[in-house]
């Protein structure tokens, strides 16, 4: 029968301000808002003269009118200017983009999110031109409830099916890292947006050759990714990365040796359990300030001065060495670690 | 069934006329004539660059259009005192500096009663102050033609506005 004691190892990470600086900078657009098509533009003039010595005569000229077009316009935007930092094997990583409807009418977007291709990524501007790594399993997400947070729960939707005209949608695209990326290694991903019509997502058709009586259709967008979209095709892209900062950590508890009150390795009250803490740091880079708790259940009681780091004996008090027990808990500061390194920790305890 | 298509043609064109947004001037001995065209830049075969007015095309928010009033004396005497207006269309803007019209006096109104030069068009401000109204909040542009138009004379004046 094997026992296993309640474990609490919090890790405490560099970069972590770094997270609130990304939330901080969203751009912030303003622009007029267009007349809406259909609308009708239209002028007449009149003037007044003279003819000889008569009274002045007044006339109108016609009405000239014309309907005013649909400009189908999109802009795709990546937020804060750098990519997202990540650890590898880290699952779920997250990237904001913003999508912006600059025509004059409502319409929907489809969107894609896409790996770029080549190293350096092809039409990519720094810092997205370096493509070390591919990120997996990646999703497109539609912030819905507009906190420019990523809820799983709430945030579902893979399209946008009305963005008004001169309106602005935060848009995630979600990912997975390698366990094998190393840092400062790279992973360019792209999210295009297409404009459809509202609602129904049909597929919107530009307006061809002259000007027509009734409302055209123009695809007035720029160039997004020079490998994705053109100039005037309803579509807009732009990229963002995935940068790895941090080596993976893994944590794993276990109990390495038994010794029951006879001399046996019967587990039951009065036996002594050496537990060892496995602290392992791979890929590259820095783990800074590193700290492992280990808060003991009430099953079992602590033997003092019984902790070891990497087979050195610590004291239980808070003094110089990196090691301390206090109020049923273990605490090892190891401050920054550089991977790869494994560490490990072990005490003794007697189940009550 | 001769007599069939052509009351169907005549009811075809009676409906097609009926439904052009562009009303036809009343005649007289002075004709006004409004258009709205758009200017494309374009490359002819020796690449030489040229600009080219066109009916309205690509009517889009921010696409310019340049207005243009004609008039023409079509009596064997000439007319004088001659005073055309015309008003800034709504959903537009008048582009700045863009009046044209030859041997006029411009004058500009931003509620259509009072007109001025432009220097001298004054407006209220949001907090009360009186100061010189600026071209964007121009609804009206008035010419004063200095001379007389002779007999089959044309005269044109016009602006531009871009669409909002």
């Amino acid at each position: 029968m094997q026992y296993f004691a309640r474990q609490i190892i919090k890790l405490r990470t560099c970069h972590s301000s770094v997270w609130l600086c990304l939330l901080l900078f969203i751009p912030q657009l303003s622009w007029a808002i267009g007349t809406p098509s259909g609308t009708t533009i239209s002028n007449q003039a009149t003037a007044t003269y003279v003819i000889a010595a008569n009274p002045p005569s007044t006339v109108s000229s016609n009405t000239v009118s014309f309907l005013v077009d649909r400009k189908v316009n999109v802009l795709v935007a990546e937020v804060s200017g750098s990519p997202t930092l990540v650890n590898s094997g880290q699952l779920g990583a997250v990237i904001s983009f913003t999508v912006t409807n600059l025509g004059n009418d409502a319409q929907g977007f489809n969107l894609f999110a896409a790996l770029a291709l080549g190293n350096p990524a092809i039409g990519g501007i720094a810092p997205f031109t370096t493509n070390d790594f591919n990120a997996t399993n990646l999703q497109v997400f539609v912030d819905s409830n507009g906190d420019n947070l990523f809820d799983p729960l709430v945030d579902t939707a893979p399209s946008i099916p009305f963005l008004a005209a001169d309106t602005s949608q935060t848009v995630f695209v979600v990912g997975d890292i390698p366990a094998s990326v190393n840092l400062n290694q790279q992973s360019v991903v792209s999210l295009t947006a297409t404009a459809v019509a509202p609602t129904t997502m049909a597929a919107l058709v530009a307006t061809v050759g002259g000007n027509t009586a009734g409302v055209d259709v123009i695809f007035a967008d720029g160039a997004g990714v020079p490998s994705i979209d053109t100039l005037g095709d309803a579509r807009h892209s732009a990229y963002d990365a995935y940068l790895a900062s941090v080596a993976n950590l893994t944590i794993n508890k276990s109990i390495v040796s038994v010794l029951d009150p006879s001399g046996g390795a019967v587990v039951m009250p009065g036996s002594v359990l050496t537990y060892q803490i496995a602290v392992t740091l791979t890929g590259s880079g820095t783990a800074s300030n590193l700290v492992i708790t280990d808060s003991l259940p009430a099953e079992i009681t602590y033997i003092p001065e019984s902790i070891s780091v990497d087979g050195t004996a610590k004291t239980d008090a808070a003094d110089a060495d990196n090691t301390q027990f206090a109020t049923n808990t273990i605490t090892v500061t190891l401050g920054n670690v550089a991977a790869p390194a494994n560490i490990f920790i072990k005490f003794r305890a007697t189940i009550n | 069934m001769r007599l069939f298509d052509l009351l169907l043609t005549a009811t075809l064109i009676a409906i097609l006329g009926s439904v052009s947004p562009n009303t036809r001037a009343a005649d007289g001995p002075i004709k006004l004539k409004n258009i709205a065209q758009t200017e494309i830049e374009v490359t002819d075969k020796k690449g030489k660059k040229s600009l080219k007015r066109t009916p309205v095309e690509k009517a889009l928010p921010g696409s310019e259009v340049i207005f243009t009033t004609i008039m023409e004396n079509t009596i064997d005497k000439s007319i004088g005192n001659i005073v055309i207006n015309n008003p800034i269309p709504n959903g537009t803007e008048y582009k700045s500096g863009s009046v044209f019209g030859k041997d006029c006096e411009i004058l500009f109104s931003i509620d259509g009663k009072d007109f001025a030069h432009a220097e001298d068009l004054k407006t209220i401000d949001v907090d009360g102050k009186e100061r010189i109204a600026l071209p964007k909040e121009y609804k009206h542009i008035r010419w004063m033609l200095k001379d007389s138009l002779d007999a089959g004379q044309t005269h044109e004046v016009g602006f531009r506005a871009t669409i909002k």
